[in-house]
């Protein structure tokens, strides 16, 4: 048993024998996966993990427990997948672990916790402090960031001051995983009045630099609502592949991706949902951002793997080495936020017993789209969602170009 | 001049008397209302714990607990205390309306037709009082249906009510809610409400409430009030930055 598995135990137990609220909660969630054939990324399994069959278990332990004004809360987890390409594999996680002090309307909060400020649905640009991947189709909580922070609340209104990764340094040339765990300052505002919701907020990173952000929602009528939000950075960084653009020079013999930084980007959002008596909802949403790829540096990454398939017909180089740098070509296609220009359309229907949803993501760039099919179904003991994802689109567009086509999956959740 | 003179002694002595006569009925009105509301909600700041049942074809389909927070101000605050649900909350201040879904852990501003939506509508379950958002008059002769009870037409004077109007009967001596229509704003008759009354006790209060769906006719829903006591819940939990605090709602 590892250190981490007997931490999360001895504080599970220690947490069960405080006068509080603790809950557990379970996820199963098996999915099956088809892959393209004819992506320009497409090589043997060896190099890239294709898993047709996988399933993943997630037990939460979530609590809370309060002495006068101070509140202890934690989220742990466990998780578990199996899969047809490896062993299975457990891991643990403390997503949340944190005290918060109350004097009156003041809080001081201090430890892990998961932020999330941002507003819409399909992406959230002033989710500065962690940015989730909105399109996921994974239920499991995300993990916090360890902070330090004073919050003012008042009638409608809040002020918060948070200090993110304290004295947390990250060296220059670490990945940029590791560099999401980087020191910052934010400050937040947000205030509501009549039908308006209004958020700013102040970011100071060594990465970004400086950020401002604003976003807000109007309720229109009954029925309809709009929500926006911009969000300008002084700096941010990119993972350019080296050799995206070459004609020559098509392997390389080390990683090739290095992190190249640029000046004044934006991320905006705009959107409206409207719901009608019949329990229809449509969102529909359009976003951008000058963090994802352009479609020029798209193109040069369809350019660059074609060419690299091209190699394997010709016997000059080793067939694993290209196999290698075609995989290290696919890994642009990780990114969380893959098009500059996005546009959503959701529309769900809250029957009796099941919610189905349609959704829809379309990169006008390039005319691919994602589409996912699902249904929600809740029960007394249980919640029940399943769907099918494809997607679509020339094999050098953004989502018609990904390995992974047609995704498969049931997710069944309970709470205790 | 002489008949300027007789219309307004005429106008003096029938119109004006009238009409304060109408608004004196209308102060009594709504004073009536006043009165039914204090059989569900007893005090101005309460915590009260509900059992949802849906019923289809009266065959019990699902259920579902909340503990519903209320403040002056037409400020509430729902909380589901359902397995399936759990954490999720609903903070409603006059017209404006929040949802929490606890792994987002953020609030969520939605309007008045998405509180709708789910299971239990969210708005049944919380408007516990209808004096501060209706403008209360009595039927007329011709509309009455019921001639023993009084009959009131509730005419919304907010806007983010979930029934536009409300025909209300009250029993006469004591102004216990016997009956209530609810109309949408389209007009049309969405449910109809009976009141069941606290069986014993000291305190003369609604026990139960039973909706009887008039759109989807084979359903209806008992809100049954568990448990219904004063609470005065600190301010900053009806501040829609705070609702993702405790995210398994143990409120102290």
């Amino acid at each position: 048993m590892n250190i981490k598995i007997s931490f999360t135990l001895v504080l599970t137990l220690f947490c069960s024998t405080l006068k509080a609220e603790h809950s557990l909660s379970f996820l199963v969630s098996p999915q099956y996966n088809t892959y393209s054939s004819d992506s320009y990324f497409q090589v043997p399994d060896e190099f890239i993990e294709k898993t047709n069959h996988q399933s993943d278990q997630t037990l939460e332990f979530t609590g809370n427990a309060a002495f006068n004004s101070t509140n202890f809360n934690y989220l742990l987890s466990v998780h578990n997948r199996i899969n047809d390409t490896n062993s299975p594999k457990t891991d643990t996680s403390i997503n949340e672990l944190y005290l918060t002090h109350s004097f009156g309307d003041l809080e001081l909060t201090f430890g892990r916790r998961i932020h999330s400020w941002g507003v819409g649905y399909g992406f959230r640009p002033l989710d500065v402090i962690q940015q989730y991947n909105r399109q996921s189709i994974s239920r499991q909580s995300d993990i916090g960031k360890n902070s330090l922070g004073v919050e003012y609340y008042s009638d409608l209104s809040s002020l918060s001051f948070f200090w993110i990764n304290p004295m947390n340094k990250v060296p220059q040339n670490e990945t940029k995983e590791e560099n999401h765990q980087q020191e910052s300052l934010v400050a937040k505002i947000s205030t509501s009045f009549d039908n308006y919701d209004f958020h700013s907020l102040m970011r100071v990173s060594s990465e970004n630099k400086l950020q401002l952000g604003a976003g807000g929602v109007h309720i229109l009528n009954d029925a309809i609502g709009f929500h926006s939000a911009i969000l300008y950075s002084q700096a941010y960084e990119k993972q350019i592949h080296q050799l995206a653009g070459e004609t020559n020079n098509l392997l390389s013999t080390s990683y090739p991706y290095k992190t190249e930084s640029y000046e004044h980007g934006f991320h905006t959002l705009i959107g409206i949902n409207w719901s009608s008596i019949n329990k229809h909802s449509l969102i529909a949403e359009y976003w951008y951002t000058d963090f994802a790829y352009t479609k020029q540096q798209w193109n040069s990454h369809f350019e660059l793997a074609g060419q690299q398939q091209l190699l394997l017909q010709q016997s000059q180089h080793p067939t694993a080495a290209v196999h290698g740098n075609i995989a290290w070509s696919a890994v642009a296609t990780q990114a969380s936020i893959l098009s500059t220009h996005n546009i959503m359309l959701q529309w769900s229907y809250d029957a009796d017993y099941w919610k189905p949803t349609i959704n829809f993501l379309y990169s006008p760039v390039d005319k691919s789209h994602m589409i996912t099919l699902s249904t929600t179904r809740t029960t007394k003991l249980f919640n029940l969602e399943t769907g099918i994802r494809h997607f679509n689109g020339t094999k050098d567009s953004i989502y018609g170009g990904l390995i992974l086509s047609n995704t498969l999956y049931l997710t069944i959740s309970s709470e205790y | 001049m002489y008949k300027l003179i007789v219309q307004f002694i005429l106008i003096f002595l029938f119109v004006l008397p009238a009409a304060s006569y109408a608004t004196t009925d209308q102060l009594n009105a709504n004073q009536l209302v006043k009165e039914a509301d204090k059989y569900r909600q007893s005090s101005d700041e309460a915590k009260v714990s509900t059992v949802i049942k849906l019923y289809k074809d009266n065959v019990l389909d699902r259920e579902r607990t909340y503990d519903v927070y209320l403040q002056p101000g037409r400020k509430s605050l729902v909380i589901s205390q359902s397995p399936s649900e759990k954490g999720q909350k609903v903070l409603m201040i006059k017209d404006n309306f929040w949802l929490l879904l606890p792994k987002t852990k953020r609030p969520i501003r939605i309007t008045p037709m998405q509180k709708l939506l789910g299971e239990a509508s969210t708005g049944d379950v919380a408007t516990m009082s209808w004096h501060g958002d209706y403008h209360a008059e009595f039927l007329a002769e011709h509309e009455r249906s019921d001639g023993e009870n009084i009959e009131l037409r509730l005419t919304a004077k907010t806007k983010g009510v979930t029934y536009k109007r409300i025909n209300l009967s009250l029993t006469p001596k004591t102004s216990f809610p016997v009956k209530a229509e609810l109309y949408l704003a389209s007009g049309k008759l969405a449910k109809i409400a009976h009141f069941v009354l606290e069986d014993g006790g000291s305190e003369i209060r609604v026990r139960k409430m039973i909706l009887k769906d008039r759109i989807n006719k084979n359903q209806h829903t008992e809100i049954e009030y568990l448990e219904n006591q004063p609470y005065s819940l600190a301010n900053k939990y009806y501040n829609p930055s705070y609702l993702a605090k405790n995210p398994t709602m143990t409120i102290r």
